[in-house]
């Protein structure tokens, strides 16, 4: 067997259809029930940035250059064999940059509003949801059957309940795992080309943590600050914070960006129409583009409480505006309800200011004491 | 002593195969798929040792844990 690139050439040939997501707001469940593989496509390493902003103004957030520099060189396999790649309007840069991304590839953007807290948008998400389900039936020539959506909506409840399992593994002192691994397994999850087979690793890479859980060792030492990182996407390659923050000897006890655990705090509900209850899912996840985001505020205050956090670390990519303002929000959300440590960190994907960023972090730490 | 390369289809295959090898106490590095072997974000794979690789890859065999290449040769 080879790489990824012959992997998706291979499942092609078999006549698979690929679908390629950028965002957590794409409608999963859609896609698994179109009988289409669904992939995230590359957006978080350095490398490509370089051609991104061949095209894309430089002040951009480093996701979006990434994500462009990936599709325009081809060096995303996702991206490469995608039959459609589904974006969202969550904020301008990306929107304008599906605009230029239409260009060679076919992008399909949903219409996404801009707050979770009134009805009316839901409406519009519900409308845009069902214009997607028509989408793909057309465009990959199935029908999207009621029993298959069903189908898949129980396939991703289950995924979510383990991997929130598999999260709440890191509520043991001393975690199980660092923060590091946790993330390189919640990134797995984006590649999934047999979601079966997905399921029985996850099981089995449960049952080795709660193995490790029972025999009280750890990947820190027992009393190790615990840290939540929360705000922009961590992927593997824009690690960086979290590195720095576990080099530092505290453990980074729960992700809750859209790279780690955003999505899949809550479920498909089961007992309303399909469609509605997905609209409902993901409408409500509380990305920063959503104004205001009082899901956000409230959620990180029980997970404190829930994975016994000393301080919480706050990413923010330069040029992304939302989880920048939003970071004044949470801190003084914090402060009024749940006095702990914050730290927010505005960076990029280039290692050129890990130092600075470590002094900062080891007195955040120290300031714990 | 030479060191050969095992990769696996996802991380979840990575570490179950890194916990397996430890418990039979085969010595294992997990490293970043290198590039040339794939175009995929989130590869990890295993460095085991020329003279352990045939029992590595018949335990993980034995184990079910699929891999992709059982025995790249490191050139350092």
């Amino acid at each position: 067997m080879a790489d990824t690139f012959e992997l998706l050439r291979q499942v092609k040939e078999q006549g698979r259809k690929v679908v390629g997501v950028y965002c957590n707001f794409a409608p999963q469940e859609l896609i698994l029930a179109a009988g289409a593989l669904g992939f995230s496509l590359c957006a978080t390493k350095e490398e490509p940035i370089a051609d991104g902003e061949k095209t894309l103004p430089r002040n951009f957030c480093p996701l979006i250059k990434s994500s462009y520099g990936f599709a325009v060189t081809d060096k995303c396999p996702f991206f490469l064999y995608s039959d459609i790649v589904i974006g969202e309007t969550t904020c301008d840069g990306k929107k304008k940059m599906f605009e230029l991304m239409s260009g060679f590839k076919t992008v399909y953007v949903m219409r996404l509003p801009s707050s979770y807290t009134d009805s009316d948008s839901l409406a519009i998400w519900l409308k845009e949801i069902v214009k997607l389900k028509e989408y793909l039936e057309t465009q990959l020539g199935v029908e999207i059957t009621k029993e298959n959506l069903d189908k898949a909506i129980a396939t991703l409840n289950v995924e979510r309940k383990m991997l929130k399992e598999l999260a709440g593994l890191m509520k043991n002192d001393p975690v199980p795992i660092s923060g590091q691994d946790m993330l390189k397994l919640m990134w797995g999850r984006n590649f999934v080309f047999d979601r079966d087979e997905f399921i029985e690793q996850l099981q089995l890479v449960i049952a080795d943590l709660n193995e490790t859980v029972a025999a009280g060792q750890g990947a820190f030492p027992k009393g190790a600050k615990r840290i939540i990182v929360t705000g922009v996407p961590t992927g593997i390659g824009s690690e960086k914070v979290i590195k720095i923050i576990e080099d530092c000897g505290a453990a980074v006890v729960y992700l809750d960006n859209c790279s780690g655990m955003k999505s899949y705090e809550t479920l498909v509900e089961t007992d309303k129409p399909a469609l509605e209850a997905i609209a409902e899912k993901y409408l409500n996840i509380p990305c920063s583009c959503m104004s205001p985001n009082p899901t956000r505020m409230q959620r990180m205050v029980e997970l404190i409480d829930e994975y016994s956090a000393d301080g919480v670390v706050d990413i923010t990519w330069i040029g992304c505006h939302t989880y920048n303002v939003e970071s004044r929000v949470l801190k003084s959300f914090l402060k009024a309800n749940k006095d702990v440590p914050f730290l927010q960190i505005e960076t990029d994907y280039s290692q050129g200011d890990s130092e600075q960023i470590k002094s900062r972090v080891q007195a955040f730490l120290e300031m714990m004491l | 002593m030479e060191r050969c390369l095992i990769t696996f289809p996802s991380v979840y295959h990575a570490f179950r195969a890194e916990r397996l090898l430890g418990q039979q106490h085969i010595n294992v590095e997990m490293v970043p798929v290198p590039r040339s072997l794939s175009g995929s974000c989130e590869g990890i794979a295993a460095v085991v040792s020329q003279d352990q690789l045939q029992a590595a890859v018949d335990l993980l065999g034995e184990h079910r844990i699929i891999m992709l290449h059982k025995g790249i040769r490191i050139v350092d």
